[in-house]
């Protein structure tokens, strides 16, 4: 499995969003998950785009899908307007999957 | 923007099979994780293998977002008689039919006022300390939707008082602008609003 660094990710993953080719996790049970602000639309495309824009090195973590450890997740931990930002996703074919947009 | 279309397949992880399966979308009903209502009718990338729901796309979110706001949540609060009789009394001054039809869409229009008016918060907490505002033999329960009662929480958060303290404040703020100090401006756009959101 290829690693990429944080500015490639951002941008495969900023890539995916301005396409729109966004999908999103439900929660264990498969209900909506009511925490994921994009999912229920608390937030916009255009303003997660800039949350991963403002996320800097140390604020990104690549990590193991805790159902199948060989997919790459990436935890992206911006902070905007003293808010922090919690964003985890993965990709698949040309698809990115959030599992957790909050803050 | 990518739309997807129902029977259109995809690929994702399923939380069942535990492994990354093939997909398709389909139109399905969905439970809200807090338990409180579900959302009928949107695409949804359904597992080929064993039919657990495996992702829902983007374009679900206005459908989800429109259950989710209309949910009705309830504000709790214990007050005297009479600040209920003062809701009353300017539910009638309004003169628009049933008062008690009124009172909440009232306290619903003064809790958004109330949001962004610095001055009616500065009230809102000098009259919950008052003598007047003092007392709990009857109780309010008040039916609003999300938008609503995050204005409230963020309400609660800024004055530091508790709901029934806020209520009060809201009900003899009330009293002041429509029972003691009423302005025909204020009645005239009152029986405006009050108009479209009973």
């Amino acid at each position: 499995m290829l690693h990429f660094g944080l500015k490639k990710i951002r941008r495969l993953v900023v890539e995916k969003l301005i396409d729109g080719r966004i999908q999103h996790e439900p929660d264990r049970s498969g209900n909506i998950d009511e925490k994921n602000l994009l999912l229920v639309g608390k937030i916009t495309v255009e303003e997660v785009i800039e949350l991963i824009y403002a996320t800097k090195g140390f604020q990104y973590e690549l990590s193991k899908h805790h159902t199948l450890p060989v997919i790459d997740v990436h935890i992206f931990k911006p902070e905007k307007n003293r808010i922090k930002w919690y964003i985890k996703c993965y990709l698949v074919g040309p698809d990115v999957i959030f599992i957790s947009v909050h803050h | 923007m990518k739309i997807f279309k129902e029977g259109e397949k995809s690929r994702g992880i399923c939380q069942t099979c535990k492994k990354l399966v093939p997909t398709t979308f389909k139109v399905t009903t969905v439970p809200l994780c807090s338990g409180k209502g579900k959302v009928d009718n949107i695409l949804a990338a359904i597992c080929d293998q064993c039919a657990h729901l495996v992702s829902i796309p983007q374009q679900s979110t206005p459908r989800i977002r429109e259950i989710i706001a209309s949910r009705k949540r309830s504000i709790e609060a214990r007050l005297p008689r009479h600040l209920l009789d003062i809701l009353i009394l300017a539910g009638d001054k309004l003169e628009m039919g049933s008062p008690e039809s009124l009172k909440d869409s009232l306290i619903r229009y003064y809790i958004a006022m109330a949001e962004e008016d610095k001055t009616m918060i500065k009230n809102i907490k000098k009259f919950s300390e008052s003598d007047f505002a003092k007392g709990t033999s009857d109780r309010l329960s008040l039916k609003v939707n999300e938008a609503i009662y995050q204005i409230f929480e963020e309400l609660k958060a800024k004055t530091r008082l508790s709901k029934t303290q806020i209520i009060k404040g809201l009900i003899l703020q009330i009293n002041q602008d429509i029972l003691q100090k009423p302005t025909k401006k204020l009645i005239e756009n009152l029986r405006k609003i009050m108009l479209v959101s009973v």
